[in-house]
């Protein structure tokens, strides 16, 4: 199994109901996949849920998604990399999504891959950088 | 009172995923290990309070677990940027 049928396989096994594949961009190139409800556990917003979107490679797992697409706008577009990608996202559900380029590259392995994901994103909710970042552009 | 039942199951949450465990207490390292965030040199662990306040565990303390209670596995280091 590879691409976007690996990654929800992934996360279903490890218990989470993802969404998915949503086929998004111009074409619908784009295979996203989005997990709904996601509890911010620590950090300047600890205790929201926010949803989180995916851009699936087509050779995941060898190669890990990018940053993270999340729903509500939790910083404004152009802080610290985090960016509006309107045209990528289109056919995600509605909602205000905006990219937050954090790479899992160098932090990603073959193992426990959701848990990885997991852990990922609860780093970059808790990174202090983000903490004195003004909440309106 | 009743000695403790050795085979209570105990669900508790890192990183809102539940494991359980038929341990009273797990030290920072076997909770991060049960939790499948390995290898756990790369990780810290942190438990959250009801308030939401983050309490540092290091991975060689022994702590007691309580039934849902919940825990962060944080990678260690700055997030990358690109």
């Amino acid at each position: 199994m590879i691409g976007i049928d690996q990654l929800l396989e992934d996360f279903r096994t490890a218990g989470l109901q993802p969404v998915g594949p949503i086929p998004c961009g111009p074409n619908g190139q784009n295979d996203f996949a989005v997990l709904r409800g996601l509890h911010v556990l620590a950090g300047r917003f600890s205790g929201q849920s926010v949803d989180v979107a995916l851009l699936v490679p087509k050779d995941y797992p060898y190669t890990p998604p990018s940053g993270l697409y999340l729903n509500p706008q939790l910083l404004p577009a152009t802080t610290l990399n985090v960016h509006l990608r309107a045209e990528e996202v289109a056919g995600l559900p509605s909602g205000s999504w905006l990219y937050w380029s954090r790479p899992i590259a160098g932090r990603w392995r073959q193992e426990n891959r959701a848990q990885i994901l997991l852990a990922h994103w609860q780093s970059v909710f808790a990174d202090e950088a983000i903490l004195n970042v003004p909440l309106s552009a | 009172m009743e000695p403790m039942n050795p085979h209570h199951k105990i669900t508790f949450f890192v990183n809102e995923q539940p494991v359980p465990t038929e341990k009273p207490e797990l030290t920072g390292l076997e909770i991060l290990e049960l939790s499948h965030n390995t290898p756990t040199d790369q990780f810290k662990l942190e438990r959250i309070e009801g308030d939401g306040r983050r309490i540092p565990i290091p991975l060689d303390e022994l702590v007691k677990i309580h039934e849902h209670e919940r825990f962060a596995a944080l990678f260690q280091g700055p997030t990358p940027l690109s």
